[in-house]
């Protein structure tokens, strides 16, 4: 675009006074534009100043927006880690009612039933938050991903605008040049009496030049705009993040409360089992005093020694019941034979009183013929009263007498046996009550001597076990008198020191498992666990340092061996080899052993200084390696031809 | 007899035991065989330990029982080989030393030439070499451990570094006596017993 002619300033010297005069006007004009223009451009910097201002002011109540928004999203995340602290204490607190139902599990399972249920609840509503976080994280994918969008648009968009600004700018310096360039000629053509059409197109040119400051300024708001909203979704979108990382430890811990589900399901099923088996067991009714099952084992050793013990004295007791039994018998055979006496006995005393009541019929009869004779006598005595002649009374006289004298031995014999009789009576009745006393008595009588017998057989196995207990402390006594001999080891020995490291280890391991038995219910790892670790790391440190001698003592082995083979070969065939890297032999023959030979045996190659020392070393490398292809040959011809050489 | 002889026959006897304990450890496989190394002694190539620990170990004990049997007081030098997981005795080697002063025998009939002792030690190290012909099989090398036990006098001194001990004896095991070899002072006989 050609607008005008330039105009060329000529020097001050070739100027006439009118020149300089029009060339101070128009300096003097220049300066007042340029002065105009300076306190337009003062003004404008102070508009933009103020709009800057405010635009800060703006910027700076969003910022405490901003500010209240991340206080409030702060307390809100302390409320939701508080909540997530609370959501972690209600599983302990369920734990721990469990492990109060645990104690009362026999006879509450009704309400540990109710807990099941109220876990699968809290299951349930567990997995309902689950799925609502998730749904939440989708969503807020979802919403970054929109956000990401609209930031990517806003950003091409800021792209674009950016672009249209530096576009706009360069278009706004082209037209200020171009105003500056219209101004001096509008000025030079002032004195030219410019045309009024060319004013009103400056007018124009400055309307749209105006209006395209204003859409720049515009634009700029709109940019400005633009990056606070940008930065609020940058906010945002860390909010998110973090969001997100919180989420996924929720996630994970979430995870970790299924696994601890799982693990607490099948610890409850492994429990009811081990109950089961203790209800079929019966071990429930067992005394308090075992605590553990080696108590168990202890008791029924103790039990089936007892049993043994008690079996042996059961069998001693059934031989002495037999022999016991045997004496019953023998003792009842004896009774009976006391009762047939005691029948024969009755009998004899039933002959006696009926031999008695005959005697007492006679004793009667007696009495009567006594009677019978005294009247008699009486008869006779009135008869010899009438006749009264001495010598028939004298006869009579002895007749009665010898009567009398008979009469009397007859009472006398009668009253002995009487006497006797009446102590046969008393014996006999002695005799009847005796038996019927021992009859009676006999079995009372035989139960006392059994339980007699069975105190007495206690007292004997007693008194043996005293006696045995005894004996064995005398045996141990006279052993203790007769030991002369001491049996010593070393306190230091290995057998004591694998004791003590063994015994260490069941101490530990023993800790380990009574503390983990303990804290079974709390995820807290006991010491005990990283003693017992400890102690097995300083095992496994031994082993490793007496795998480490082995392997030292083997390469000391194998370098004497690979020395001694080495001598070997050096004395016996005269070369000394040294074994180089890449497969390469070093032979040093002892003849020469400043000079070598090396073999490569891998490039199957032969270089050697002793070409020099040998003269035919060519024609015998020809002749033995190139032509028979035998280098233990040729070998063997070079280490002659060097003895021969070193020969004086 | 004099202390010189006594003193000499103690220290082929505590040498004796010394390549016995060692063959023993090597042929039983208590201790792995990379362990020894062959020495020249009794005209024989015998395997003695390198290992400085059990070196030591056997030094003290030996050097003890040295004292004791130039005392008079050590009868019995007992190796057990003792099971790690059970501490159960599987062999138990015995070595019985018989001193002649208590026999009351004369100086004349108890000289015997060191290189007869020499001859009847070297039979009884064979035949301790040999001894794993029959001997069972340790079948878990490296989970055996041993114990030397000194049988001495009630009266004998006995250092702290010393404790009294159980006999380690082997129930129902079986017995085979060894060949038996005599110094001026003493005679020492050797026996394995073993569970069968």
């Amino acid at each position: 675009m050609s607008l005008t002619p330039q105009i060329k300033e000529k020097p001050l010297e070739s100027l006439d006074a009118d020149q300089l005069r029009r060339r101070v006007l128009t300096l003097q004009y220049k300066y007042t534009t340029l002065q105009n223009e300076y306190e337009i451009s003062k003004l404008s910097s102070e508009r933009e100043t103020y709009s800057l201002q405010n635009k800060y002011d703006k910027s700076m109540n969003e910022l405490e927006n901003a500010l209240k928004d991340t206080k409030i999203l702060y307390e809100e995340n302390i409320k939701l880690k508080e909540e997530l602290k609370s959501k972690d204490a209600l599983p302990k607190e369920d734990e721990k009612i469990i492990t109060t139902l645990r104690t009362q599990v026999v006879s509450l399972k009704n309400e540990v039933n109710l807990k099941e249920q109220r876990i699968v609840e809290l299951a349930h509503k567990l997995s309902s938050k689950q799925n609502e976080v998730t749904n939440a994280i989708e969503s807020m994918k979802l919403e970054i991903e929109g956000s990401g969008n609209i930031l990517h648009q806003h950003e091409t968009q800021i792209n674009k605008h950016v672009e249209e600004i530096r576009y706009l700018q360069q278009e706004l310096k082209e037209k200020e040049n171009l105003i500056s360039e219209l101004r001096s000629v509008q000025t030079s053509a002032s004195h030219r009496n410019n045309s009024t059409e060319e004013l009103q197109d400056l007018a124009v040119l400055n309307k749209t030049l105006k209006e395209q400051l204003n859409y720049a300024k515009e634009l700029e708001d709109m940019n400005l705009k633009q990056a606070t909203e940008l930065k609020k979704l940058r906010q945002n979108n860390d909010v998110q993040s973090l969001l997100k990382k919180e989420n996924e430890l929720l996630q994970s811990k979430l995870d970790q409360l299924n696994s601890l589900q799982k693990k607490f399901e099948s610890l409850e099923m492994e429990n009811i089992s081990l109950q089961e088996k203790i209800t079929q067991w019966g071990i429930v009714r067992l005394d308090g005093k075992f605590k553990n099952p080696n108590d168990v084992i202890t008791e029924l050793n103790m039990l089936q020694r007892e049993n043994t013990f008690l079996l042996d004295t059961n069998s001693k007791l059934q031989i002495d019941f037999n022999q016991m039994s045997m004496l019953n018998d023998e003792m009842a055979i004896e009774r009976n034979q006391l009762l047939d006496l005691n029948k024969d006995y009755e009998t004899s005393i039933l002959n006696l009183k009926r031999l008695n009541h005959e005697l007492e019929q006679q004793k009667l009869l007696s009495f009567e013929e006594c009677k019978l004779l005294r009247q008699q006598l009486e008869e006779f005595e009135e008869q010899d009263d009438k006749k009264k002649t001495p010598g028939d009374q004298v006869n009579a006289s002895n007749i009665i007498e010898g009567y009398k004298n008979q009469t009397e031995d007859l009472t006398n014999e009668l009253k002995r046996l009487n006497e006797e009789l009446s102590k046969t009576d008393d014996k006999i009745q002695k005799r009847r009550k005796i038996t019927n006393d021992l009859g009676i008595s006999y079995s009372q009588r035989l139960n006392e001597l059994i339980l007699e017998n069975k105190k007495l057989e206690r007292l004997l196995s007693a008194t043996k076990n005293h006696a045995n207990i005894l004996e064995q402390k005398i045996l141990d006594l006279t052993s203790l008198k007769e030991k002369k001999v001491r049996i010593l080891q070393l306190r230091d020995n290995p057998l004591l020191k694998e004791h003590y490291i063994r015994k260490e280890k069941l101490a530990l391991l023993e800790k380990e498992n009574s503390d983990l038995l303990s804290g079974i219910e709390t995820d807290a790892i006991p010491r005990s666990v990283y003693d017992r670790i400890k102690h097995d790391m300083k095992l496994l440190e031994k082993e490793i340092f007496s795998a480490n001698k082995k392997t030292t003592r083997l390469k000391e082995v194998f370098n004497k061996k690979s020395l001694e083979f080495i001598e070997a070969v050096n004395s016996l065939l005269g070369f000394k080899l040294e074994f180089l890297a890449h497969g390469k032999v070093k032979l040093v023959s002892c003849y020469q052993p400043n000079k070598y030979i090396i073999a490569d045996l891998q490039s199957n190659t032969l270089k050697s200084d002793l070409d020099k020392v040998i003269p035919e070393w060519e024609t015998l490398f020809q002749l033995y390696v190139i032509e028979k292809g035998e280098l233990p040959a040729f070998l063997s011809q070079v280490k002659l031809r060097l003895w021969e050489l070193s020969q004086p | 007899m004099d202390l010189i002889s006594l003193k000499g026959s103690t220290r082929i006897v505590t040498e004796f035991f010394e390549y016995s304990i060692n063959s023993i450890l090597y042929q039983r496989a208590v201790y792995p065989a990379e362990d020894f190394a062959t020495v020249k002694k009794y005209d024989l190539s015998l395997l003695k330990t390198q290992d400085t620990e059990l070196k030591q170990y056997i030094r003290e004990i030996l050097r003890q029982v040295h004292r004791w049997l130039l005392g008079g007081k050590c009868h019995q030098l007992v190796l057990c080989i003792v099971d790690k997981d059970d501490g159960e005795t599987i062999e138990r080697w015995k070595f019985n030393v018989d001193s002649h002063s208590n026999k009351n025998d004369t100086d004349d009939d108890m000289n015997i030439p060191l290189e007869e002792t020499q001859k009847e030690i070297r039979a009884v190290l064979r035949q301790i070499t040999a001894s794993v012909t029959f001997l069972p099989e340790l079948k878990n090398e490296g989970n055996y451990t041993f114990n030397v036990l000194a049988y001495t006098d009630s009266n004998a001194n006995v250092p702290l570094e010393w404790t009294d001990s159980d006999s380690k004896e082997i129930a129902k095991g079986e017995s085979v006596q060894f060949k038996s070899f005599g110094t001026s002072a003493y005679s020492v006989g050797a026996e394995v017993t073993y569970k069968f």
